[in-house]
C-alpha cells in the first residue's frame, strides 16, 4: 500500500526512537499521580448511584 | 492495595510497550519539551482509562487509541487557542521550515501530512487492517481506504517533490 520504503524507515525510526527515548519502569512510575483520582471518582459515583437505585426501590415499597 | 496491585500492572504494560507512546509522540512533535509534554499527557490519559480496559482488546490496540486520540485532541486544542496561531504566523516553526535538517526523505514526507493523515499512516504501518483502523479512529472502513489511497499518492508527490528540489 504504502512505498516500501516509507515501512522500511518506519521499522529502523522504530528502534532508534525506543533506545533514544527509553524509560525504566521507576522513572515512567514518577510520572503518574499519587492516587488515580478518576478511579476514585468513577468507584463514588457508582457506589452512590447503587444507594439510590436501593432507596428508590425500599421507598416504594 | 487494589490501587497498587493495578500501578504495579500498568507500569509493567507501559514498560513493555512505551515504544508506542514514544514514536506517536517522536511523529507528531519537533522540539524535545512538546514531545516530552506529549508522552506526560498520554500517560496520564493511559492511566485514566487503564481500569476501563479490558483485555478483551489487544494491549497494542488501547495504547494505540488512547495515544492517537490524546495527542489529535491535543493538536486540535492548540489550533483553536488564537494567540497561539497569531504566534506562529509571527515566528513560523513548522517542520517544512525544518526540512532542510531531516535528511531522510521518509520521514520528511511523514511529518509533512495532516494530524489525521498521520495517525492513519502510523496504524497502517503498524499493520492494523482497514476495520481497525476504523474503529481506532472513529472513522468508516470506506473512508479508511480512500483516505490511504489518497495519502500514499500525497506521500509520492511531496517525496518526488523533495528530491526534484535536492537535486
Amino acid at each position: 500500500m504504502l512505498p516500501n520504503k516509507l515501512n522500511n524507515w518506519w521499522e529502523q525510526d522504530k528502534q532508534h526512537t525506543h533506545a533514544q527515548y527509553y524509560r525504566s519502569a521507576e522513572d515512567l512510575e514518577t510520572l503518574l499521580p499519587k492516587r488515580n483520582l478518576w478511579m476514585i471518582a468513577s468507584r463514588a459515583l457508582q457506589q452512590a448511584a447503587i444507594y439510590s437505585v436501593l432507596l428508590v426501590t425500599v421507598s416504594g415499597c | 492495595m487494589i490501587q497498587k496491585r493495578l500501578k504495579k500492572q500498568f507500569v509493567a504494560l507501559l514498560h513493555e510497550h512505551q515504544g508506542i507512546v514514544h514514536q506517536i509522540c517522536r511523529v507528531y512533535f519537533v522540539a524535545p519539551q512538546d514531545r516530552e509534554d506529549a508522552f506526560q499527557e498520554v500517560v496520564l490519559q493511559l492511566w485514566k482509562s487503564f481500569p476501563k480496559f479490558r483485555q478483551e482488546a489487544k494491549v497494542t490496540t488501547w495504547m494505540h487509541r488512547v495515544a492517537l486520540n490524546t495527542i489529535l485532541k491535543k493538536i486540535r486544542q492548540e489550533q483553536a487557542r488564537p494567540h497561539l496561531a497569531q504566534l506562529e504566523e509571527a515566528e513560523p516553526q513548522t517542520v517544512a521550515n525544518q526540512a532542510p535538517e531531516i535528511n531522510d526523505y521518509m520521514e520528511y514526507a511523514l511529518l509533512q501530512l495532516p494530524p489525521v493523515d498521520k495517525a492513519l499512516v502510523i496504524l497502517h504501518l503498524e499493520g492494523y487492517n482497514y476495520e481497525e483502523i476504523a474503529q481506532i479512529l472513529a472513522l468508516t472502513k470506506t473512508n479508511v481506504a480512500s483516505k490511504l489511497n489518497r495519502i500514499k499518492q500525497k506521500i509520492k508527490q511531496i517525496i518526488t517533490q523533495e528530491k526534484y528540489a535536492a537535486q
